[in-house]
């Protein structure tokens, strides 16, 4: 038996001896043409189904529908790591304009929290393609009425107000900011995901709750729960009854950014041509109809530029935040 | 009355030919991607979701779907032919089935467990039907602290399972809770246990954990020997392998039982079938006559688990259909889907898309039916993969573990912790250790520790929350008799004979 | 036996201490609420309690082998081959290591002919690249080899 093993280990030696070899003489080399001249992997650090999914999906279908790019987009999961996996998979794709990945708020707050090597800093921006709002929710029969006196009951008895969350995310950071510029204290109960927190809404477990307009339009059309602000600078168009906050006397606008970024040192041209392509995106109407408007998303096009200045502004949000959380010192 | 007009209108729109084709397409999918060791439902459902889209909401909903209960038929082959379980609903089965696989029995098994889920598939369709408004309500009356009692019942439901010695047992809970708790803590959002890899921040998943410590230690197990696993070939011929009338007889109530119980707990939101499949493994071991028979090729043990894990899987679609919040891991990701159609998962659904609602679940008796014939007939070939010399079958079987457990999440890191807990799980395999108990405390735990810690936060600390719920106080006074169970029995035994 | 039942549980220790010492860094008790800490300390330290129980109490067996050595030299040559396997994996491919894994291990198993191994050693891994690459769409790592 040992001489069966002795041949065996012999060919698997021989075999890596030859793999070593050629893999130190495998040439890196491209032609210089137009770019793109092969199709353009859209890294999404989550699993399909989720927020991001769906958006790196429509853009890939009206991309391809709409021929704005000459080769079509391959949407890539990567889930993993809170996104930390399938960013660090981009981002050591230095030089290489054939990925690109798409920008959530765990883009900020993974690498703050766990101090991952790859943060916004690891990127070239491309384009910011959109604003999902937030809505402070109640329970359909709640007690609460409005945003005012809501804040008079918290006064009166801080931490009486159980508010349900996703921990690090940015429920907590417009919380956060809620609390500090009402001076009130809400009960913070983290759960697993956005739907375990509505079912806690639902099932009056927790008082109240933010959500995206997609996720809670549903539950608001059925009367079962009840949006008594947003976060938003103006009124949002679906819900011109819904105060923001703002109006209600509390200085808090808060909405998660999307956008695309790529990774660092890629070619100047491949730039202008996916910050092009963004732009016309951003233009169709099927983009307004499929995406934007279904998911209720704010439109908000920015630039390269604009784009890589909003990402260093977000980061100090965050980190203002998670400062006076004491989660990060 | 409405209900069932309503059915004949669902069954007009899921019998339509492309309709009709999907169902069929997604059951044999689902039972192939469940067969393949590794990639369970949830990811199945993920992996071949991109095929769905380009059609219409309501057809692909049915695929999916039959993804999706096809897996959960799917699972058991590996389970109960090569000891590795490919969801974590199905861990429970490889405990008997496979015993009773090497037996020469794995046609009964297979069988059993196939006429099981069709029971228990349609059971659970049925309820769904009549009783969905009624359970979504009572699904939501569980908060944090009722889902720690149910945890707690669950954990105590181990007990029965830790084998010879309870000391082993309990370390093997341990070890499960442990791992657990590794990455990103869901309360707080700070890393735990990763030792600065990135890998580790999502936590340790439970497929590379379980094909690790059941197939790949099963594996290391048969090359001890030169013939690899003993298992009793005489009996695959074909009239030997389907079930008797005595197997049926000895399954019939285990079946009942594990369908009304997996259909309940698979309405909760949460870990749902696997609970279910686990409670109802207990439960059939308490009320057997001779308990010892469980763990050496108990039918029973086959039936009640995997009807329980199949009625969870209707359960989950529950919460969907009715209050458009997931109830599993599988139907989140069918609910992303639903919103990329572009149908919004609501309280509304039912009266707002009739058509998808009712379409769904008449294509689910569709698909139940078509899953049953397909698995009962393919029982004679599924057999035969026993015949495989084992030189031949036990490194395949390495072969499908790691391609599988690579297919997760495209990474290799994965693949070493499989083999680490392959390594792992035979030493605990050759000393005694109970694995199963591992297994389960690590699909359970992160809920157990998160209900805990959220409910103490909802109180601001007194622990008094656990007993001022009805539900919760319920829950843990029944697990405080379970537990004690053994006790109370031989103190009452020692009375009654005192007393003679 | 014994020297594996020692060797196993000194393991389990191992692992608690390093678990406690990763723990003890966490937040235990924040605001009257258990932190982060609570579970794995707690966790680490019960399994360590436990095991030195069972190190203590347990009757280990003395004199019977873990396993005669024939059996030894199989599950150890196993082992090893998978191992080394899954090293080859990132720098040959996926499918190529499959085949070279499932005809080497045969090989040294035995009792199969040789024409049978090498035939299974060629169409598994044709089947898995149609089953995963093709119909699942599973990006399976590639070899300096390009498949």
């Amino acid at each position: 038996m040992w001489r069966k093993v002795a041949a065996v280990s012999i060919v698997l030696v021989l075999v890596l001896g030859v793999g070593i070899l050629s893999g130190c003489q495998r040439a890196a080399e491209t032609k210089k043409t137009a770019y793109p001249e092969k199709p353009i992997e859209l890294v999404v650090p989550f699993s399909p189904g989720g927020g991001s999914d769906v958006m790196a999906r429509t853009i890939a279908k009206i991309m391809e529908q709409e021929k704005i790019l000459p080769q079509p987009l391959l949407v890539v999961n990567k889930p993993g790591g809170g996104g930390a996996i399938g960013w660090t998979y981009a981002a050591e794709k230095k030089g290489d304009p054939y990925v690109i990945a798409t920008v959530s708020s765990s883009f900020w707050t993974t690498p703050l929290t766990e101090k991952t090597p790859v943060n916004y800093k690891s990127f070239t921006p491309i384009a910011g393609i959109g604003l999902d709002d937030f809505l402070l929710l109640v329970k359909a029969d709640s007690a609460i009425t409005d945003v005012k006196q809501m804040v008079a009951s918290a006064k009166a008895k801080p931490k009486s107000l159980k508010m349900g969350g996703t921990s690090t995310s940015d429920d907590r950071v417009v919380t956060s900011l809620l609390e500090k510029k009402a001076g009130i204290q809400f009960n913070y109960v983290p759960f697993k995901g956005g739907g375990d927190v509505m079912t806690a809404l639902l099932g009056g477990h927790v008082d109240l709750a933010w959500a995206n307009p997609g996720e809670a339009l549903a539950q608001i059309e059925a009367k079962k729960i009840r949006p008594i602000a947003s976060a938003s600078r103006a009124r949002l168009s679906k819900f011109p009854g819904v105060p923001t906050l703002k109006e209600a006397g509390f200085e808090v606008v808060f909405q998660q950014r999307r956008g695309i970024v790529a990774p660092l040192g890629i070619p100047e041209e491949a730039v202008k041509v996916l910050e092009a392509a963004f732009r016309k995106l951003s233009e169709t109407t099927a983009w307004k109809k499929d995406y934007l408007e279904k998911n209720l998303i704010t439109p908000e096009f920015m630039g390269s530029k604009d784009f890589g200045q909003a990402l260093e502004e977000r980061n100090e949000t965050y980190k203002t935040v998670y400062k006076d959380l004491g989660v990060i010192k | 009355m409405e209900t069932l007009s309503n059915l004949l209108h669902g069954f007009a729109v899921a019998l339509i030919p492309t309709n009709l084709l999907s169902c069929l397409v997604g059951v044999a999918m689902g039972t192939i991607i469940g067969a393949l060791p590794g990639i369970g439902p949830s990811a199945g459902v993920a992996i071949l979701l991109p095929l769905t889209f380009g059609a219409n909401p309501t057809t692909a909903m049915i695929m999916l779907a039959g993804i999706y209960y096809g897996a959960m038929y799917g699972g058991t082959i590996t389970s109960v032919l090569i000891n590795t379980p490919g969801e974590s609903s199905s861990v429970m089965t490889t405990l008997d089935g496979y015993q009773m696989a090497r037996q020469g029995r794995a046609g009964v098994a297979l069988g059993i467990a196939a006429l099981g889920s069709f029971f228990a598939g349609s059971m659970g369709v049925a309820l769904l039907m009549f009783f969905s408004p009624l359970l979504a309500d009572f699904a939501l009356t569980f908060g944090p602290p009722e889902y720690f009692a149910l945890m707690v019942l669950g954990f105590t439901a181990l007990a029965g399972l830790s084998g010879t010695s309870p000391l082993k047992g309990l370390i093997s809970v341990l070890l499960g809770l442990l791992i657990a708790t590794v990455g990103l803590d869901v309360m707080t959002g700070t890393s735990r246990l990763t030792f600065g890899r990135l890998e580790l921040l999502s936590g340790i998943d439970f497929l590379p954990v379980a094909m690790g410590l059941f197939g790949l230690a099963e594996v290391l197990v048969g090359v001890e020997k030169p013939g690899g696993f003993s298992i009793d070939k005489a009996d695959l011929s074909l009239s030997k392998v389907f079930p008797r009338l005595a197997d049926w007889r000895q399954s019939r109530w285990p079946i009942l039982r594990g369908s009304l119980l997996g259909f309940i707990i698979g309405v909760l939101p949460g870990a749902g079938a696997t609970i279910a499949s686990f409670i109802s493994y207990a439960l059939e071991k308490r009320l057997a006559k001779e308990p010892e028979r469980f763990g050496r090729g108990a039918i029973e043990g086959v039936a009640g688990p995997e009807s329980a894990n199949n009625a969870a899987s209707a359960g989950a679609m529950v919460p969907l259909l009715t209050l458009g919040v997931p109830g599993s891991a599988t139907t989140a990701i069918m609910m992303g889907a639903l919103m990329m159609y572009g149908l919004r998962p609501g309280p509304l659904l039912f009266t707002q898309n009739p058509d998808f609602v009712w379409g769904l679940i008449a294509s689910m008796y569709i698909g139940n039916i078509l899953l049953v014939l397909m698995n009962i007939l393919m029982i004679p070939s599924f057999v035969q993969i026993l015949r495989i010399p084992s030189a031949l079958l036990l490194p395949l079987i390495v072969v499908f573990c790691v391609v599988g457990v690579y297919g997760l999440q495209n990474s290799l890191f994965d693949v070493w912790l499989m083999i680490f807990f392959g390594l792992l799980g035979y030493a605990m395999k050759k000393l005694d250790f109970p694995t199963a108990p591992l297994v389960l405390a690590l699909v359970l735990g992160e809920m157990l520790e998160t209900a805990f810690r959220q409910s103490l936060t909802m109180s601001l600390g007194s622990p008094a929350v656990f007993l001022e719920q009805p539900i919760s106080a319920t829950l843990l006074t029944l697990s405080l008799l379970v537990f004690l169970y053994p006790l109370l029995a031989s103190l009452w035994k020692g009375l009654a004979r005192g007393t003679r | 036996m014994a020297r594996a039942n020692l060797y196993f549980r000194l393991f389990l220790l191992l692992l608690a201490a390093v678990s406690f010492t990763a723990a003890r860094m966490l937040v235990y008790w924040k605001e009257g609420v258990p932190g982060p800490g609570f579970f794995p300390l707690w966790l680490s330290l019960l399994l360590a309690l436990l095991t030195a129980v069972s190190l203590l109490t347990g009757k280990f067996p003395r004199g019977v082998p873990f396993l005669k050595p024939p059996a030894v030299r199989r599950v150890a040559v196993t082992s090893g081959l998978t191992l080394l396997a899954t090293l080859l994996i990132p720098w040959l491919g996926m499918l190529p290591v499959i085949g070279l894994y499932l005809a080497g291990m045969s090989f040294i198993l035995g009792g199969v002919r040789r024409r049978t191994a090498l035939l299974t050693a060629l169409l598994v891994p044709i089947g898995i690249y149609y089953l995963f690459e093709v119909w699942l769409g599973v990006p399976l790592p590639v070899g300096f080899l390009g498949f």
